[in-house]
């Protein structure tokens, strides 16, 4: 009786790791989701043409965005590249960043609309083996229309993932340094809507 | 790179030497100008750092895609996997924030928490130093991972003599697990694995937690923090882009006859933390089985499910050797904008002996708890840009003896706590206790305790 539960339980747990074997891909170091392009079409499936700006970030702009931000700036420059569509239309802004996870970078693109909010973010590359729940659209839904005054913080307007903490803060912190950037970059027109 | 490196150190070099020639001629404008230079080329030594780190990260990105880009495939497999990486790094001791990476994917961390505790009707005050737990990891191969905690209690003051164990302090390897990663959906642990056995076994650490004392659930009948050495499983899938389902299953040596207590006097209690799971050697040949699902239809929403099943004594003059303690338990955390509501409710029931039962053991317990939080006050304190309070709420009960009336314990708890940070935490709690006696019904008089605690991880 002894020997038939503890064969049952080993038959059950080596059945579970067949189908865990042959469902799942296999394991990788670093797991690259997206290429720039592909993250670009996926934020702005109209986009039709685009152009790159290199912005340098004099040292008064990186104090600025610093005291803003409430911690140390460590770019010298910015890639913002404008997406536009077949007319001619400016769609919004992408920007590929990347903040320390728990021990690695995780590379991300942050698309904004001409007035300055979130449009979408994609994960990029992904190198932890934990905590992957966010590059799962389920939590990058959330920054979806968030601009540079919301607070962008778990517990507040942000759900955490528990047991990802560590990358939901450093997505946190990414999303809200690009809007910061953008908004130093591409200051709103004063009392009027952009275009 | 290397040339432009080396350039801004000979820079910084000579510019904190320069200041002792100059100082011949004590011009302390000078002085200040070479300051504010050297100040300028630390940060540029500092950004230059950093953009060779991403310099190095998009190298490699680039060697992935251009191997795409040749017909292989985008997600390339891991090279062999017996020899150790060459780019050092250590990822993962699961769930556990402040690991520092020494270099050859060996990390550390861990956290520390000290308590004061008034018991406002006993007259009774007392500092704490409850625990301190350094966590180390080490990332053997990038699929062959170490974890492990070693716990230290109340200043871990044990003194051996003669083979005895004596002092007031308590040191315990809390687990020890290797890992082999297969996928995020499956990976094989074993060692000393922390038990998935309800909740808050699971996320015990005290800077996470709310509150400074632990459900009386996870201190009675789903003991915390409950490790067991064993085998098994853990991973997590995702059905569909909105859900998650993750689980863990072990084969553990189980719990011990220790579970029931005989007082002086000859009574009998069921006390499941008193026996808690073997590290070593099992004391029979059956084995327990413990696992936990957890299901998460979308973000914010998880909903758990965990069990404890096994014999757990050899046959002796007590125990005929077929006694079986199965625990099992569910819990639900939901949590939206700055509000968080969290729930676990566990039971037991085991096969008592013969002459326990005639000495009092019960054989059923149960018990749940409830708990609200809500964040308030972000920045109110610095710094500004972490800082946070919370208040929270939570009642406790626990029924040690489903079979008779009487012998339960309720807690009402409420409690505000700041973080500076969210890795550190000050918490102040008001308890109220009830304890109802044996085949009583009456909750009897209410015990007041404050407890004011302080929690870090580091």
């Amino acid at each position: 009786m002894r020997s038939r539960s503890l064969a049952l339980c080993f038959a059950l747990l080596a059945l579970l790791a067949l189908l865990a074997l042959v469902a799942a891909p296999a394991a990788r170091g670093q797991e690259v989701l997206l290429t720039p392009a592909q993250a670009l079409r996926e934020i702005f499936p109209d986009g039709a043409r685009t152009s790159v700006d290199r912005k340098r970030l004099t040292p008064g702009a990186r104090d600025s965005l610093e005291r803003s931000l409430g911690r140390r700036i460590l770019e010298d420059e910015v890639d913002v590249t404008r997406v536009f569509d077949a007319a001619g239309t400016l769609l919004g802004y992408a920007v590929v960043t990347e903040e320390i996870g728990k021990y690695r970078p995780i590379t991300f693109m942050v698309g904004v609309t001409p007035g300055l909010a979130v449009k979408d973010v994609v994960v990029m590359v992904y190198r932890e083996s934990r905590g992957g729940d966010v590059k799962r659209r389920r939590f990058l839904d959330q920054y979806r229309g968030k601009t540079a005054k919301d607070p962008i913080d778990a517990d507040r307007d942000i759900i955490n993932i528990s047991g990802a903490t560590i990358s939901v803060r450093s997505m946190n912190r990414g999303v809200k340094r690009v809007l910061a950037e953008l908004t130093l970059i591409y200051p709103p027109p004063p009392g009027g809507a952009r275009q | 790179m290397h040339a432009r490196f080396t350039a801004v150190v000979s820079l910084t070099l000579a510019a904190l030497v320069a200041p002792t020639a100059l100082d011949a001629q004590d011009t302390t404008a000078t002085r200040d100008s070479l300051a504010r230079r050297v100040q300028q080329l630390e940060r540029t030594v500092d950004s230059l750092r950093a953009t060779a780190e991403r310099q190095d990260e998009r190298l490699m990105e680039l060697d992935e895609r251009s191997a795409a880009q040749q017909g292989v495939p985008a997600q390339p497999q891991l090279p062999g996997d017996t020899t150790r990486r060459t780019i050092p790094s250590a990822r993962g001791i699961y769930g556990k924030p402040f690991v520092k990476r020494f270099g050859g994917g060996t990390a550390i961390g861990g956290y520390v928490d000290f308590e004061y505790t008034n018991d406002l009707d006993g007259h009774a005050s007392s500092f704490d130093q409850h625990r301190l737990i350094p966590f180390l990891f080490a990332e053997i191969t990038d699929r062959l991972h170490f974890g492990t905690e070693i716990e230290f209690e109340h200043g871990g003051n044990v003194e051996v003599e003669d083979g005895k164990a004596g002092g007031g302090g308590e040191i315990n390897v809390e687990f020890a697990t290797l890992d082999y990663r297969i996928s995020e959906a499956f990976n094989v642990r074993g060692g000393i694995v922390l038990s998935p056995l309800g909740r808050f076994n699971l996320v015990h650490d005290s800077p996470v937690n709310e509150l400074t004392d632990r459900p009386l659930l996870s201190t009675y009948v789903e003991p915390t923090t409950l490790s067991e050495s064993g085998f098994g499983f853990f991973g997590t899938t995702y059905p569909s882009e909105r859900t998650l389902l993750s689980y863990e299953l072990y084969v553990v040596n189980g719990f011990t006859p220790g579970i029931f207590e005989v007082e002086d006097d000859g009574t009998a209690l069921l006390r499941v933390r008193e026996g808690r799971g073997l590290r070593g050697e099992d004391d029979n040949f059956a084995k327990s089985v413990v696992g936990r699902v957890a299901f998460s239809p979308f973000l914010g929403l998880e909903l758990g499910a965990s069990a404890h099943t096994g014999k757990f004594a050899a046959r002796d003059g007590t125990f005929s050797g077929d006694e079986r303690l199965t625990i099992w338990g569910v819990d639900a955390t939901w949590q939206r904008g700055p509000v968080e509501l969290l729930g676990e409710y566990g039971q037991l029931h085991t096969d008592v002996p013969a002459t326990l039962a005639a000495a009092g053991a019960a054989g059923r317990q149960n018990g749940y708890y409830v708990q609200g939080s809500y964040h308030f006050g972000h920045g109110v304190i610095p710094p500004r840009a972490t800082s946070v309070f919370t208040g929270t709420a939570r009642w406790d009960h626990v029924d040690l003896d489903r079979d008779a009336s009487g012998d339960a314990l309720d807690r009402l708890t409420v409690g505000v706590n700041w973080r500076p940070v969210p890795d550190a935490v000050l918490k102040t709690d008001f308890q109220w206790n009830w304890n109802t006696p044996p085949g009583s019904t009456d909750r009897g008089d209410v015990q007041r305790r404050l407890l004011l605690s302080m929690a870090a991880y580091f």
